[in-house]
């Protein structure tokens, strides 16, 4: 009886899904993607075939549309309960029906209705949204799978369905479709470098646009896809004005420079004081294992090494459960340093699953020895694989006020949106890791923005009384590009907008032009509505109270709120679905029973171990027939080589000794600052540290000093200047405690070698050093 | 006699369930497919009666999970659904210092977040001092 039934083993079934093909335009920081996925029936029964698939967390999805033979029916957006009903009475009456809801601001489902034997459709979902900057370079980000999310026992249902049912699809070793790319670079001459990490792609520059394809035909949808493009420019803050439907928007891009470092104002100081409490938490689940771990333990490390006395911390390993160094933070000494390095050393990615909340939970408990000016940090690894994002966000949308989390994302497939909102809505920071980029340059600029003076107050003046602001509260850091929308109920944007804050208790005011923006670039309107959902998702309207219990009313008008901001501007939300419908005459519509068709997905690679990437070995064989490029080449000689189309893979700074060299160095920080060279000098910096103490015992000076570590941290920090400058952004927030004990030191005892000044007989002997190695 | 009939859509305005959820029930052999040809069939007061079931099981804080265990039970253990506890227990972990933690049931937990913070911070607190005075 059974035995036909054994043969539907998800092995046996057909998959529908048939291919996906990505086509994007790059326009300057934003894009324009529509993703076509194929579905052919290649049964004879009819089916309804159900795809789970990622798409990028800010994402403004604006189409959806079904092509069937010659006709293309453009879906529309509906409240999500209706969007359903309108799919159900369709398949019930024999039409074909199609449905995009969202599970997760990063999870879709889609549901292709009623599709007969041996019949296709493809269905084309369209987005835009704003590229990621990193640095100088744009980030085009595009997810291809669903890691497996760890759903715990205490996880509850959502309308009566399983969390796991809702974000987890059928996962699979192997599936039979793949991944196709093409991507215009519009204005391509304005980037240096174009280059991938993830996948080995193809780049035609014969005019413009550029095109960007993948060099396999058919790419595994196992791994995000990652292009970065580093541009000419520097990046400055803009802002632009368009007007739709009698309404007006605004878009403003605020980069904010560094601060002026003064130099002078240094030397004065002792070590700042400061009442910042520093909370690390490793993910040490499975899917650690391996070089994730040991880079994020050096990574970590430093990062140890580089805190002040005096400053609290603590360290958090978790995975199914959790487990910490000390029961509170404790306050950083030489003592307590030297307990966590010895912790360090036995770490292991031993924990199970990831399992945040109760982690949080801990952390975020409430500690009567501080006093309330105390600012709680928190640096968190992990891949954010967790079903339950909305409960873990609330608890730290509740703390705003007093912690922020700077968050890492790691793998080849971590949770994008967990791993952005945790940190947005506490005003941290993200960064992202894939595996074979290294670690500790992203984590290290990490800590420089926790480190960074934060901005109080900060506030834009938009001229106008009547401006609904989207994001409300953005986390504004120097150098870091942050984009703001917001749509004016006047009509009118002022010329100017200005930019207030206070930083260190000094009042700042900047002031950028507002152009129009002649619907050159991606539609405001579009942006504005998807930017204000979230808004409105993540932290309620403004009217709110925020940490304040949710009524069943406050609920229920948010949602209208979503709803109607959603149909207004066409983009999908969470309240709301696509559904498109598919008419058919009477012969050919089809009542019967429909066969349910779960596509399966494949398992991301790396995930727990599985099929690891190993990306090191994997990329540099796949470099064997294409050109090397290292990033600190100079571009336009990589750009005038590739005139025509040809496979380029490029090497860049990921997976450079370097870096190694550059952590060595860092790690060598003393718990109250100077930096000891050890034994290990002689093999990655050509330094003989005998010769070094030899050397250090004729420094003459007018007070008693430790003159090895005086000369020690002084050639260290030399060589950091000069051979490091281009990763300045990763070691200049770690080392000023050395500067300043090094400065004070200096101060005080004058010291000077063979009749010259210290600095300037170190500044001689490193030039030196590095002309010789460089020889 | 005649059988009472419902559509999908009356039956969701009667039990409160949208339309997705009692789809996704049928889908996972909760309850029965309607009757006649494919989608467009017809409902029955069992179909109601399952899902007040399903319902009252939810509101004592149930997953579907364990709510599908107590359904498949043998029609005689069933009646008393109610009174047999879930099948799991879940107990929510807190480990205070080395060798010490606190364990709380987590129906518990959800209801009291605030007090039970509050005693682990106690706890927490008090353990501390006891150790200096120990030292």
């Amino acid at each position: 009886m059974n035995k036909e039934f054994g043969l539907l083993s998800l092995d046996a079934e057909p998959i529908p899904l048939t291919g996906v093909k990505v086509e994007g335009d790059i326009l300057g920081r934003g894009a324009r993607v529509k993703i076509p996925q194929r579905f052919k029936n290649k049964e004879d029964k009819s089916i309804e075939a159900v795809y789970k698939f990622p798409l990028p967390e800010g994402a403004a999805i604006c189409g959806f549309k079904a092509h069937i033979d010659d006709r293309i029916i453009n879906g529309e957006i509906e409240d999500r309960d209706i969007a359903f009903e309108i799919y159900d009475d369709a398949i019930a009456r024999g039409d074909g029906g199609y449905l995009l809801d969202e599970e997760r601001p990063n999870v879709f489902t889609l549901s292709v209705g009623n599709l007969k034997p041996h019949s296709e459709v493809l269905i084309e979902i369209a987005y835009i949204t704003l590229l990621d900057m990193e640095g100088e370079k744009l980030r085009f980000f595009l997810p291809t799978t669903i890691s497996p999310r760890y759903v715990s026992d205490s996880m509850d249902d959502e309308d009566g369905i399983p969390v796991d049912a809702k974000v987890n699809p059928p996962f699979a070793l192997d599936v039979p479709y793949g991944l196709s790319l093409l991507l215009n670079i519009h204005h391509g001459k304005q980037f240096s470098t174009i280059e991938s990490p993830t996948h080995p792609i193809r780049l035609d520059m014969k005019s413009d646009p550029y095109q960007v394809s993948l060099s396999s035909e058919s790419a595994s949808m196992d791994r995000d896809f990652i292009l970065y493009l580093e541009s000419k420019k520097d990046f400055v803050s803009h802002a632009y004005t368009s007007s739709s439907n009698n309404e007006r928007f605004c878009q403003i891009d605020i980069l904010l420079d560094k601060a002026n470092k003064d130099d002078s104002k240094v030397e004065e100081d002792v070590i700042p004081q400061t009442n910042k409490e520093i909370v690390f938490a490793i993910d040490c689940s499975g899917s650690m294992r391996g070089d994730s771990i040991r880079e994020a333990k050096k990574a970590l490390e430093v990062m140890l090494k580089a805190l002040s006395p005096g400053t609290l911390f603590n360290i958090y390993r978790f995975g199914s459960s959790y487990v910490s160094l000390f029961d509170a933070s404790v306050d950083f000494s030489k003592r307590t340093m030297d307990r966590a390095m010895l912790y360090l050393d036995n770490m292991d990615a031993d924990l199970g699953g990831t399992e945040i909340y109760r982690l949080l939970r801990s952390i975020l408990l409430p500690d009567e020895r501080y006093d309330e000016n105390t600012q709680k940090n928190i640096i968190i690894l992990t891949d954010g694989e967790v079903g339950n994002e909305r409960k873990i966000l609330e608890l730290v949308y509740n703390q705003q006020k007093t912690t922020r989390v700077f968050s890492v994302g790691i793998g080849a497939g971590p949770n994008e949106y967990f791993i952005k909102a945790i940190a947005r809505g506490s005003k941290g920071a993200h960064e992202f890791i894939y595996p074979g980029e290294r670690i500790e340059p992203k984590v290290l600029r990490l800590f420089s923005k926790m480190m960074e003076s934060s901005f109080s107050d900060f506030e834009i003046v938009w001229g106008d009384d009547d401006v609904e602001q989207a994001p409300q509260k953005p986390a504004v850091f120097r150098a870091t590009p942050q984009t703001v929308f917001a749509r004016m109920k006047s009509g009118k944007c002022p010329d100017k907008i200005q930019l207030k804050g206070k930083e260190d208790g000094n009042d700042m005011i900047w002031e950028v032009e507002v152009v129009d923006s002649n619907n050159r670039n991606l539609p405001i309107p579009t942006l504005w509505a998807r930017e204000r959902i979230r808004d409105i998702e993540e932290w309620g309207d403004r009217t709110d109270d925020l940490g304040s219990k949710q009524s069943k009313r406050k609920i229920k008008a948010r949602k209208e709120l979503i709803v109607d901001l959603s149909k207004k501007y066409g983009v999908l939300s969470s309240y709301t679905s696509f559904v498109a419908i598919e008419e058919r005459q009477d012969k050919d519509k089809h009542k019967g029973e429909l066969v349910l068709r779960k596509v399966p997905v494949m398992v991301t690679v790396g995930w727990h171990g599985i099929r690891s990437l190993g990306v090191r070995d994997a990329v540099s064989s796949d470099l064997a027939c294409h050109i090397e490029h290292s990033r600190m080449d100079s571009s336009h000689v990589f750009m005038s080589r590739f005139k025509e189309a040809r496979e380029v893979s490029i090497r860049s700074a990921f997976f450079s000794d370097e870096t190694d060299v550059m952590m060595s160095i860092l790690s060598l920080q003393k718990a109250e600052g100077g930096l000891e060279l050890d034994k290990n000098a002689k093999t990655i910096l050509g330094i003989d540290v005998a010769e070094i103490k030899r050397i250090s015992e004729d420094i003459e000076t007018d007070q008693d000093v430790d003159t090895f570590l005086l000369l020690s941290t002084a050639i260290l920090l030399r060589v950091l200047e000069i051979k490091f400058a281009f990763q300045r952004d990763a070691w200049e927030s770690v080392v000023p405690k050395s500067q300043m004990w090094l400065k004070s030191a200096i101060k005080k005892s004058k010291p000077k070698l063979n009749g010259k000044d210290l600095l300037i007989w170190v500044e001689e002997y490193v030039r030196d050093k590095i002309r010789m190695s460089s020889d | 006699v005649l059988k009472k009939q419902y559509t999908i859509q009356e039956l969701s305005e009667l039990t409160g369930y949208s339309r997705r959820t009692i789809r996704y029930y049928i889908q996972e052999g909760l309850l029965h497919p309607p009757s006649g040809r494919g989608r467009g069939g017809y409902y029955y007061d069992s179909h109601i009666n399952k899902l007040s079931q399903i319902k009252s099981l939810q509101d004592k804080g149930l997953k579907l999970e364990s709510i599908t265990e107590i359904l498949s039970r043998p029609e005689d253990l069933k009646v008393q659904a109610a009174e047999i506890p879930p099948p799991r227990e879940l107990w929510i972990k807190h480990p205070l210092t080395d060798g010490v933690e606190i364990h709380i049931r987590r129906d518990k937990e959800e209801k009291h977040r605030k007090k039970i913070d509050e005693l682990i911070r106690f706890a927490k607190s008090s353990l501390k001092s006891g150790e200096r005075k120990n030292e």
